[in-house]
């Protein structure tokens, strides 16, 4: 990768970001002028800004690193940031049918979506004037990539659910993504694995933890599990039927013994404090992918293969989110102190001297 | 002259003073009784004032706690993913069942209760896989509001019904001690003037009756 595409790529050092808390949205966008987000912030009126321009600022920088990486990878690393990028798009539909659901004003819906691959706005736009329903948007979608996967979603009643629909297109990018690592082959595959099933593991995890928490039956938490990973279906169930979260965390912590030292930092983590609030898990949880991230980053950075353009796109996307929680929490005039706890920080991250490193 | 020093239209009669005099103690009786009717509304008035400052309380910690975590899964979530979802989900239907309950001096009082259309229990409000655990808590505790909103809303309407009453009763109690016994005892010393009157012309006649027949008997 060019070096000037890598510097594009650069993260913000994270007390420059621990910085920003507590000023205003203004003096947020002036500090970040020299970072990798200047194009999307100069493109906001300097009369206005206001929370939602920014968190649409952003959403479009992570978009558009996504779409820098694709181009300057080839082979099957491009394939599979392709299928990662679905992510983004499968994000797009989801906004298209919350809007039909909820009945939102076109041009009000399009400012939520973040153009990215085929579904670019004017393809939204039309699909947004044509569709007045869930049932019409599945249909205006029947041409694209995700139509047939809205499509099998059937429900005995025939009456539609919106989330099992959102959870059919997470797992059909998901599906897409596992499919693609299978084709990367070395250290490669092995690297991208460790990433993105960590990824699913966390997100089955932190499905059974709330399904639990809010009394749902085992079968319906199953229909919301994403593609397992390092635990299998069979670990999942037995999770699922433990009956509070310390014997779940257990019976988990039993299992990472022979998985990687992450998932075993993460799950010691988790066993502590299993009497905590969910909240609490959820935010030990959400580190993990960062954690293996930055893991894969310092074990195979010496040169350009996919766990450091994996782990960059978690840090970025950590980084994304921290900043919408910065921005958030500006707005709404909390605390620096609440601000900080809910921030997504490893214990030991510095992005930058490790990108330069690796670059 | 006072209304209220208006004598009653009666007869000055032994009989009628007699009938005044019970009516007196009667209407003395019943202002005591409204009085302490006044003074029981008056102490669960009290009370109710206190729940609803106790309810108020509760409901806008509730209120801040929904906020706050509302404020938190937007900050986890962002603002577009947190208002989508909340557009979009299932609203909560609820209605008020208004109906009435017995309370202080066996008085019927207005009783609300939140009515829920039951939710579908099988299937999550929420998507689990992709909705912030803080959303989740938000909705709970924007539901609890309800709960305080409805007592509060109650407490209200008692306590208006109570004002009412209390008033009513004030009107009762100074109509008795301020206008009707007044009457009874204006009526009470005009009869018993007209009553001393006519004894003092009795008199007169009997003492002059009494002279005349001495007269008679001297000739």
């Amino acid at each position: 990768m060019p070096r000037v595409a890598i510097e594009n790529l650069k993260l913000i050092e994270i007390n420059d970001l621990i910085n920003l808390i507590g000023k205003d949205l203004e003096g947020i966008r002036y500090a970040m002028a020299d970072s990798s987000y200047s194009k999307q912030l100069s493109a906001v009126s300097s009369n206005v800004v206001d929370y939602r321009f920014l968190e649409v600022a952003l959403l479009q920088n992570y978009a558009e690193t996504i779409q820098k990486l694709i181009e300057f990878s080839s082979g099957n690393i491009k394939k599979l940031l392709v299928a990662l990028s679905k992510k983004v798009e499968v994000a797009n539909i989801k906004t298209i049918l919350r809007a039909a659901k909820a009945q939102i004003d076109v041009e009000e819906a399009l400012k939520n979506i973040v153009p990215m691959g085929d579904l670019d706005v004017d393809k939204c736009k039309a699909v947004l004037a044509e569709a007045k329903s869930v049932e019409e948007v599945i249909v205006a979608l029947h041409d694209f990539e995700y139509g047939e996967v809205l499509k099998a979603v059937e429900e005995p009643e025939g009456k539609i659910d919106l989330t099992l629909l959102e959870v059919a297109l997470d797992k059909a990018v998901y599906r897409e993504i596992l499919g693609n690592i299978e084709k990367l082959t070395g250290i490669d595959e092995k690297i991208a694995k460790a990433v993105l099933g960590i990824e699913l593991d966390v997100a089955n995890v932190k499905t059974i933890l709330k399904g639990k928490e809010l009394a749902v039956n085992p079968e319906i938490i199953k229909e919301y599990l994403m593609p397992p990973a390092f635990f299998t279906e069979d670990v999942l169930e037995e999770a699922m039927e433990t009956t509070d979260v310390k014997s779940m965390m257990e019976s988990l912590a039993l299992i990472v013994e022979s998985a990687h030292m992450v998932y075993k930092k993460i799950f010691t983590q988790l066993l502590k404090e299993s009497d905590s609030p969910l909240s609490l898990l959820e935010a030990i949880l959400e580190k993990a992918p960062l954690e293996m991230s930055l893991c894969q980053l310092r074990e195979n950075s010496r040169y350009y293969n996919i766990g450091f353009i994996l782990a960059f796109l978690n840090l970025k996307w950590a980084e994304v989110k921290n900043l919408r929680c910065i921005i958030k929490g500006s707005e709404s005039k909390i605390p620096p102190s609440q601000v900080q706890k809910l921030l997504m920080i490893p214990d030991d991250w510095h992005p930058s001297q490790l990108i330069y490193k690796s670059s | 002259m006072y209304m209220a020093d208006e004598k009653l239209d009666v007869h000055p009669t032994r009989l009628e003073l007699l009938r005044l005099k019970k009516r007196k103690a009667l209407a003395e009786g019943i202002a005591d009784i409204l009085q302490k009717d006044l003074e029981t509304l008056i102490v669960a008035l009290i009370e109710h004032a206190q729940r609803v400052h106790a309810t108020r309380t509760s409901l806008i910690e509730s209120l801040t706690a929904a906020y706050s975590l509302f404020i938190e899964s937007e900050m986890l979530s962002g603002t577009m993913k947190v208002s989508e979802i909340a557009l979009s989900v299932e609203p909560l239907g609820f209605d008020v069942e208004v109906n009435t309950t017995t309370g202080v001096l066996g008085i019927d009082f207005p009783a609300f209760q939140l009515a829920k259309k039951e939710a579908d229990a099988t299937k999550p409000r929420f998507n689990i896989s992709d909705t912030p655990i803080q959303l989740e808590e938000s909705a709970w505790k924007s539901a609890e509001s309800l709960k305080f909103i409805i007592s509060l809303a109650e407490l209200t309407a008692i306590i208006r019904e109570m004002l009412e009453l209390i008033a009513l009763k004030r009107r009762q109690i100074n109509r008795i001690r301020f206008k009707i016994i007044p009457q009874i005892d204006v009526t009470i010393r005009y009869v018993e003037l007209i009553l001393e009157e006519i004894e003092r012309q009795d008199a007169i006649r009997v003492r002059v009756l009494q002279r005349k027949r001495k007269e008679r008997a001297v000739k």
